[in-house]
């Protein structure tokens, strides 16, 4: 390679000083191995996706000529690298499609585009992927904003229930964890989203449902990377369930015509849960089907998080380095990325505003059978339906079932179409502004609408036909009515009994309640997530999560 | 332990030290010997299997400084944007620093 020489008359003015360095490793996915760093170059700040990935073309284009089988490219979930990401995608040799059947009707399949890269004869798949810790860090971020409020049918989860737990003398969580707190401290991420904290919650009451259910299904999906134990196809149903019940929010927000950007986790946090849930599946399908000999998955390898580390132990050895020292460094790195890889011990779960906190090199408790055993296409299949089921499950224990999210809105007519034919009908399909979504004044003004449709009706002379009709209305809003203080009389009634109670009530209310309690999990009926709520245990799926089957986040803290 | 060095193939604290700075350096930029290299480490840990790259950036400190670069034999600038400078003499890189004809960029 030949370099230009600086001289006097080199084109200094346009020269720029580097302000990030941008590191590539490479990591072989096997318990005890260290990194190896491809290569480091600095960069300015300000550089576009376009800029970006020429390097990584050269650099994969490089390995796939020297036959090193690149299975992913892992990055964090900026934008910039997300586009770089989709870059490398558009510059694939062949694409195939992986399809997985929807268990929803009105769905189509899922496809998942497999893009390969390299020629004849060694032509190789890459799965884009994004660091799972750090989703898990973004997902209690967007969970902290005070722009946007995550929204469930009959309930939200927001800061202050945090807050509330953290100030509990049982809590699971620090103070440090919510106030003066760190948003990159990866220990307090893995302690809102522990099993302790879901069994905090569980205890305290149903108006915690929506954070627990949050807090279950998004910890679950990082658990599906980090856990060491369980079984691909487990680890597939967990990726599965967090994708459609993604779907089902984003299907409820926009039927209920909430604001996705006020009431949802951001496009950014979204996008990512996109890619590792699709990510895993691709993964899978890799390591199946086109790696030799199927070697085990260990997914936690397989991210940033060995760069971070690398870039950790640098600021160890100079804490503000430059480029230079960097390169007069690598000679030290190379025995402490092997020193920090042979002594790794577990890490500090109880640390506070700490930063991050490596554990790729944990390695306790894999169970390298359960990660060697590949689902075939029908098991994937499988794992989809029950996904979907359990989806459905918690999405109705949160207040909406999924027949009541896929019918068609029926919008009944307005109260002035029955009887002033001349007056135009309110469209109540058009869109309205966010803020008509939350305001009280539109009630106000429905009413006044009614009130004086009622008072011309009175003033008006109508036919005994039409006073029939009219009188039908009546009848029914009544017996509406009547339902529905029947039904708060039972709901105050269940409310004033404690959980562990139940057997010294009335042989009809028991009846009820066995009869309530005995329907399976999948809710149909309209009304019975609502009228539950007070009673209803938390759904078989978190209690087993918090009790007996602890994935490996949660099992992880010794709280 | 002379004794045990006789029989067995005995490295010291200070013969590994030695040892790892005659390891060849990360090369500047992203050249063939970068592939290389890697191709190298994977052979002696005799591993042929699935890999995985990965990418991230960190925060660096501005500066330009010479850098000699032992495969190539001779100063090399780096800390700026784009390919590396072949220094001809110490005298014009010192000139060029310490001139105002470089720019920092400003985070933005």
């Amino acid at each position: 390679m030949t370099h230009e020489v600086l001289s006097q008359h080199s084109p200094c003015l346009l020269m720029h000083a580097l302000e990030q360095l941008r590191l590539w490793c490479l990591q072989v996915p096997l318990p005890k191995v260290a990194p190896l760093i491809v290569a480091a170059k600095g960069i300015p700040n300000d550089v576009s996706a376009d800029d970006l990935f020429p390097d990584l073309w050269h650099i994969v284009s490089g390995l796939i000529d020297r036959k090193i089988q690149v299975t992913s490219y892992a990055a964090d979930g900026s934008n910039v690298e997300r586009n770089v990401q989709r870059l490398l995608e558009q510059h694939a040799t062949k694409t195939i499609t992986i399809r997985i059947k929807h268990p929803s009707d009105g769905h189509p399949d899922i496809r998942i585009e497999l893009p390969f890269f390299g020629s004849h004869p060694f032509v190789i798949p890459i799965a884009n992927l994004q660091d799972s810790k750090h989703l898990l860090k973004t997902f209690r971020n967007n969970l902290y904003s005070g722009a946007r409020l995550l929204t469930f049918p009959n309930g939200v989860a927001m800061f202050s229930q945090v807050r509330e737990m953290a100030f509990d003398t049982e809590s699971p969580l620090f103070r440090r964890d919510v106030e003066k707190l760190d948003r990159q401290d990866d220990n307090a991420a893995t302690r809102l989203f522990c099993a302790a904290s879901l069994q905090w919650l569980e205890s305290r009451g149903p108006e915690f449902s929506a954070l627990v259910v949050y807090l279950f299904v998004f910890g679950d999906l990082i658990d599906a990377y980090q856990n060491r134990s369980i079984s691909i196809t487990e680890r597939i149903q967990i990726v599965l369930r967090a994708y459609f019940f993604l779907e089902m929010w984003e299907e409820f927000l926009l039927k209920a015509r909430y604001p996705k950007s006020k009431h949802f986790i951001s496009s950014q946090c979204a996008a990512i849960a996109h890619t590792l849930s699709m990510g895993f599946v691709k993964l899978v399908v890799i390591y199946r089907d086109h790696v030799e000999g199927s070697p085990p998955l260990l997914p936690w390898l397989l991210c940033t998080e060995v760069i971070e580390h690398v870039f950790g132990l640098c600021r160890q050895i100079v804490k503000d380095f430059t480029e230079k020292d960097f390169r007069d460094m690598e000679p030290k790195l190379f025995i402490k990325i092997r020193q920090a890889i042979f002594t790794a011990h577990a890490t500090d779960g109880k640390a506070r505003a700490s930063g991050y906190s490596h554990t790729y090199t944990d390695g306790r408790g894999i169970n390298m059978t359960a990660l060697s055993l590949y689902p075939t296409n029908r098991d994937i299949d499988e794992a989809a339906v029950r996904a979907y089921g359990e989806a459905e499950s918690l999405f109705g224990f949160l207040g909406v079932s999924s027949r009541e999210l896929h019918a068609s809105s029926t919008i009944l007519p307005g109260i002035q179409s029955w009887v002033l034919d001349d007056h135009s009908v309110p469209d109540l399909v058009e869109d309205t502004n966010d803020s008509d979504l939350l305001c009280d004044e539109e009630d106000e003004s429905d009413y006044d609408d009614y009130q004086a449709v009622i008072d011309s009706l009175e003033d008006s002379s109508i036919g005994i036909s039409q006073q029939k009709k009219l009188n039908r209305y009546r009848y029914a809003t009544i017996a509406l009515s009547v339902d529905e203080q029947m039904e708060m009389c039972v709901k105050s009634f269940l409310m004033t009994l404690d959980s562990d109670d139940i057997h010294p009530i009335e042989p009809s209310s028991q009846n009820l309640i066995t009869t309530i309690t005995s329907r399976p999990f999948r809710m149909t009926q309209p009304a019975l997530p609502k009228f539950l709520h007070n009673r209803f245990p938390l759904p078989t799926l978190i209690n087993q999560a918090i009790r007996s089957n602890l994935p490996y986040l949660m099992s992880r803290l010794s709280i | 332990m002379r004794l045990i060095s006789e029989f067995f193939n005995k490295s010291f604290q200070f013969s590994l030290r030695i040892q790892r700075t005659r390891q060849p350096r990360l090369p500047i930029g992203i050249q063939e010997r970068t592939f290389q290299l890697i191709e190298d480490r994977l052979k002696l840990l005799d591993y042929d299997g699935p890999v995985a790259l990965s990418c991230d950036d960190t925060k660096l400190l501005p500066s330009f400084r010479p850098y000699y670069d032992h495969d190539l034999g001779g100063y090399y600038l780096v800390g700026h944007v784009g390919e590396p400078y072949q220094i001809a003499d110490i005298e014009t890189f010192r000139e060029v620093t310490t001139s105002h004809s470089l720019e920092k960029a400003t985070k933005v």
